[in-house]
């Protein structure tokens, strides 16, 4: 997974699948850069194909920490499959999705 | 009476509606009825694109030496029967496709036809014609029985060919090329055309679009007058006509004889052009459904049943044969209107038009680079229809070569026609012709590629971690069946789902296994293990809000639970779950 720091931005990016195999990865890097989760992260799913219901824990899981810490997290370049999971699991109503990263980051400030 | 209706059932099946979602751009599909006013539209267009075709029966009646009044009867007597069967095609019935298939005088015919009426007379010629139509007919009730030597992959390979096949003539037409080289007048007449029907097809919508076609012929014929390409000389010839004739004066009918030398070369060539007419359906087929999977062979078999009706009736009323026409095609795609009631209008058109000397023969005398264009048009159509088929299945090696070798052979004919020339003149129909060379191999490639392909496999998993293999195993299956790599992505993804919720509560003993099976209309995968059988049911809502504030994880874990098992049902077009004495079944079904 490729991590970017952008001033105090994380913008991270996973790669192909996030499922059973891939989510525990995925979760310790989001975990290791997420701190106290009141800062400001972008998940990038440009390289994504898809994503399972674990994958889908992970995400639940750091929108938690996040706001908790009161810190802000935007996702962008959702494949389709992706948005139906997000979709299925309400999860597209609580948390701000974008076309880009630069999109994302535009409502962070 | 109900002896006599399964007998009619069998020999020609009544008509079945296809399942089609209609494309982004089109406005009216076959099932759709637009209104009169559209339908005349529409249908007067590609009634006017038909006659512009008609100066290929001009051509074989001069060429067979029939008289000024005989030929205006052979014309007309063609331009009935192609407007009768073009309507019997449109109808939802069991002699028609139910597609907006315009029939013309065939292109591929006319050296056979004007050779024997030579060498034996025209009512040999017609007798030879008449035979074919029956035997073409008979022939097209096997068609439905050929859905798996007739693949997506093959039918892409014919529509490939079929545009290819278009480009030698189109361009001819298109820039007037000849021994003393390019025709500046005819590419400017073709170019304007194909110009103002591209410019309305892609940047409007509705009736400049409707009639895109038509404003181009059009504004060629502008360009022509113009340039001194369309005028007096053109008018006289159809003044010279009368403004209403009988189609049946002045041209006695032969009466057809059969010879068996006249009817080979004549059977041939029409089984090459029921081919062609396989091609034009599966294309309007592709026209009218974004989702098009595979050959509708029921649709094909109808088809390809009308094709012979309308050789035999052009046999009966003593003229020229019909094949389908291409160039219509690419009219109902540019004009976004496929409707079958459309074919029917303008097969009623036709048949008033036969009536109107004066008004076919105006349509005859339009330049040939218009005609170009418009045939430059549907070949870049087709060409990119018959890819998307190709490209919509999965391709191992086999398929790779089945593909490349069929279009290959086919260009061969195209790009090196010396090759052939030297085969004995009864094959020549055959080899000659690439649609059929290209298409036939094809076929036979994947023939004996299917030979040794198991339509079932299973795979054992050890564990959550075979995901990857599973991805591997999905994939080199799919391959080996040409199935649709959406289907098999999907497949993946529902096994994958299935696998991380029944590894948690399910499955007690690993390695499970996992066992696929394949055919052309679904993709069944089967879980047997031994536990407990999956529960798909959702549990009680979750509140986000509320999972958010949580301090443990359990509202989290059953959200994702649920959203599995909902994943899972989406996934699959059909989920089945059983169990019996500690061992359980996931089945899960796919349509493809």
């Amino acid at each position: 997974m490729l991590v970017e720091n952008r001033d105090d931005i994380v913008i991270l990016a996973p790669r192909h699948r996030v499922d059973t195999n891939t989510s525990p990865e995925v979760e310790k890097v989001i975990f290791e850069n997420i701190g106290d989760g009141d800062g400001k992260m972008v998940i990038d799913f440009s390289q994504v194909d898809y994503v399972s219901s674990a994958g889908l824990r992970v995400l639940l899981k750091t929108a938690k920490k996040m706001k908790k810490g009161g810190g802000k997290l935007g996702l962008c370049n959702l494949n389709d499959q992706i948005k139906e999971v997000l979709e299925l699991s309400g999860f597209l109503g609580i948390i701000d999705c974008h076309e880009s990263v630069d999109a994302c980051i535009e409502t962070f400030a | 009476m109900a002896k006599w209706t399964k007998i009619l059932d069998v020999a020609f099946p009544p008509f079945v509606e296809t399942e089609r979602e209609k494309p982004k751009g089109m406005l009216f599909v076959a099932n759709e009825a637009p209104g009169l006013p559209t339908a005349l539209a529409v249908g007067g267009q590609h009634a006017v694109v038909l006659l512009m075709l008609v100066l290929y029966t001009v051509i074989v009646g001069q060429e067979i030496g029939l008289t000024q009044s005989e030929l205006r009867g052979f014309v007309s007597l063609c331009i009935v029967a192609a407007g009768i069967t073009t309507f019997i095609q449109s109808t939802p019935t069991r002699f028609g496709s139910g597609h907006l298939i315009v029939h013309n005088p065939s292109t591929i015919s006319m050296a056979g036809f004007i050779a024997v009426s030579a060498s034996y007379g025209i009512g040999a010629a017609t007798g030879a014609v008449i035979l074919s139509g029956v035997t073409v007919m008979l022939l097209s009730r096997f068609l439905p029985k050929l859905r798996s030597v007739f693949p997506a992959e093959v039918a892409g390979v014919l529509l490939v060919l079929l545009g290819l096949s278009l480009v030698e003539g189109g361009v001819r037409r298109f820039t007037g090329f000849s021994a003393a080289g390019l025709d500046m007048p005819s590419i400017m007449i073709a170019s304007t055309t194909l110009f103002v029907i591209i410019a309305l097809s892609v940047w409007t919508a509705g009736r400049p679009k409707l009639f895109a076609i038509v404003i181009g012929a059009a504004s060629g014929l502008v360009v022509a007058a113009i340039l001194g390409r369309f005028g007096q000389e053109q008018m006289q010839v159809v003044t010279q006509q009368p403004i209403f004739s009988l189609p049946f004066s002045g041209y006695d009918i032969p009466t057809p004889k059969l010879i068996f030398a006249a009817v080979i070369p004549i059977l041939l060539i029409e089984v090459i052009s029921a081919i062609d007419s396989i091609g034009t359906s599966v294309a309007i087929d592709k026209i009218n459904n974004s989702k098009w999977h595979r050959a509708d062979m029921p649709m094909i078999g109808r088809a390809v049943t009308c094709h012979g009706i309308g050789v035999l009736l052009a046999g009966l009323l003593g003229t020229f044969q019909l094949g389908t026409s291409s160039a219509n095609l690419g009219l109902a795609h540019a004009s976004g209107v496929a409707a079958r009631r459309v074919g029917m209008m303008a097969g009623a058109i036709l048949v008033v038009m036969a009536f109107l000397p004066q008004v076919s023969t105006f349509i005859t005398q339009i330049p040939q680079p218009v005609v170009g264009a418009i045939v430059v048009y549907t070949a870049g159509y087709m060409l990119v229809a018959g890819m998307e088929l190709v490209l919509s299945r999965m391709l191992n090696s086999r398929r790779t070569f089945m593909i490349g070798l069929g279009i290959t052979v086919g260009s061969v004919v195209l790009l090196m026609p010396e090759i052939t020339a030297g085969a004995p003149e009864g094959l020549q129909p055959i080899v000659g012709s690439a649609l059929t060379l290209g298409t036939v191999t094809a076929m036979v490639l994947n023939m004996v590629f299917r030979i040794g392909i198991a339509q079932s496999g299973s795979i054992p998993l050890t564990g959550i971690e075979s995901l990857t293999k599973l991805t591997d195993f999905l994939e080199e299956k799919g391959e080996d069946w040409g199935a649709r790599r959406q289907v098999m992505m999907r497949a993946g993804m529902a096994v994958g789902e299935a696998l991380e919720k029944l590894s948690g509560t399910g499955i007690t003993n690993w390695p499970i296994v996992l066992n696929v099976s394949y055919d052309e209309y679904k993709i069944t995968l089967d879980i047997d293990y031994e536990g407990e059988p999956i529960n798909l049911a959702v549990s009680k809502p979750i509140s986000l809000d509320d999972l958010l504030e949580d301090d443990d994880d359990d509202a989290l874990d059953e959200l994702v639970s649920n959203v599995s098992g909902m994943l899972i049902g989406q996934l699959a077009d059909k989920v089945e779950s059983s169990s019996d004495n500690g061992r359980a079944t996931l089945k899960l079904v796919f349509d493809h």
